[in-house]
């Protein structure tokens, strides 16, 4: 369930740093999740087509590397890799152990397209890619943050998937607008 | 084009609770985020807590609920302060919704800050709220094999507590089953059995809470 709020924060961040770098589209996103984390796996690709529909992220591959549990022991400085259920060392059989991965939740990397203004000599197929087809696709679409959006106030500050895209409320695990704080004295 | 990012994906949430653990602490405020299924015993449970602590400690409560203000009613109306807290479809509380309902609480008068989580035993558990201690509370009639279906919530928790278990004798479950099963998805979390609505067993469970509060 908490998957949708995980992906919206994953196209907030990826967004940001792919407009900070200059691109209009982001290729790829690469997480690290690990076993012992709450997530599971198809919601994460479910939240993340329908979270991404019309941002920059849209069609991007979503790599997720998954990471298997693995600890040491206390006792006897075994390192082990283990399930979500075995914590046990497997050779003393002590309970005294600590997790060393397994409880990651991290934006590798991205890749994204930058489109060239013409001096560095980049690919000139992603070029016309960039300029061509991406504003083709209609209206509030990432494409705007590259053209309607450079004059705009708000163009330097990333802006989030979100507005962009609202979920429909009864899919969002996010609260909506502001979730209210009534003290209740 | 490559950007390496190698970013935590809950980045914000985990600065804010940061940013709550040490205001808490700056305040001795022991917080405690309590995790179980809806009708467990949370708000049941909190009720006998503040009963039990209330002479030695200025207890705050916060309900995290999807929508509603009864549980905070509850609690209002045994003269302890309380926030309510309603994510709006949530599934979980984060630390952002926390720091807001701080805010509205007197944290230098308090010792005790009571977080009753929204019922849920798998998104909670991601989520950092500045908290000192998750403790999950499982009641007798969810069965005893509820570690095996969601360990997750069992391993970050720092005890758990077993309610109504003044309905053991009409409901199946295992208790020595059940402690196996804590014991080895978390080997430190001591398991203590109650039955919130009778006070049965809650002295054990707020002695072990109190001397963490003193030591907050
Ligand atoms: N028999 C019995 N019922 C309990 C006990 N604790 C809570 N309940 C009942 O369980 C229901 C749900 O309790 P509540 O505290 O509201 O659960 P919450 O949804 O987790 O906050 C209520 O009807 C309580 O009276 C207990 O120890 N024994
Ligand atoms: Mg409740």
């Amino acid at each position: 369930m908490h998957e949708m709020g995980i992906i919206s924060g994953v196209i907030d961040a990826v967004t940001a740093s792919a407009q900070a770098a200059g691109a209009t589209k982001v290729d790829k996103i690469t997480l690290s999740i690990g076993e012992m984390t709450e997530v599971i796996m198809d919601c994460l690709t479910f939240a993340f087509e329908a979270l991404s529909e019309g941002t920059m992220c849209e069609g991007a591959e979503l790599k997720v590397n998954i990471v298997k549990p693995h600890s040491i022991c206390l006792e006897c400085s075994t390192e082990f890799d283990h399930d979500r259920f075995h914590l046990a060392c497997p050779n003393c059989g002590s309970y005294e152990t600590v997790l060393l991965e397994g409880r990651e939740m991290t934006i590798d990397g991205i890749e994204v397209d930058v489109p060239t203004e013409g001096d560095d000599g980049a690919d000139p197929s992603a070029d016309g890619e960039a300029s061509e087809s991406m504003p083709t696709s209609d209206g509030d679409a990432a494409a705007s943050g590259q053209t309607a959006g450079r004059t705009a106030p708000s163009a330097d500050s990333p802006a989030s998937c979100d507005e962009r895209n609202p979920a429909p409320s009864a899919c969002r695990d996010v609260p909506s607008p502001e979730p209210s704080a009534e003290p209740t004295l | 084009m490559e950007i390496d990012l190698k970013k935590p994906i809950l980045d914000k949430n985990d600065k804010l609770a940061a940013e709550l653990r040490e205001r808490f602490a700056k305040n001795h405020v022991y917080v405690v985020d309590l995790l179980a299924s809806p009708g467990s015993g949370k708000t049941s449970t909190i009720l006998a807590t503040i009963e039990a602590l209330r002479d030695e400690f200025n207890i705050g409560v916060i309900e995290g609920d999807i929508a509603s203000n009864v549980d905070a009613k509850k609690i209002s109306n045994q003269g302890i302060p309380a926030v309510q807290i309603n994510t709006g479809g949530a599934c979980h509380l984060e630390a952002d919704m926390i720091k807001r309902a701080v805010d509205v609480l007197d944290l230098e008068r308090l010792d005790l800050i009571i977080i009753e989580n929204v019922g849920n035993l798998v998104c909670p558990t991601d989520f950092d709220l500045g908290e000192n201690a998750k403790i999950m509370i499982l009641s007798v009639p969810e069965g005893d094999d509820k570690p095996l279906k969601y360990p997750g919530v069992f391993q970050v928790s720092q005890a758990v507590i077993l309610n109504k278990t003044d309905t053991l004798p009409v409901f199946n479950f295992d208790t020595e089953a059940f402690e196996k099963a804590v014991h080895e998805l978390n080997p430190h979390a001591p398991i203590f059995p109650i039955a919130a609505t009778k006070g049965t067993g809650v002295d054990d469970w707020a002695d072990w809470l109190a001397e963490r509060i003193r030591q907050a």
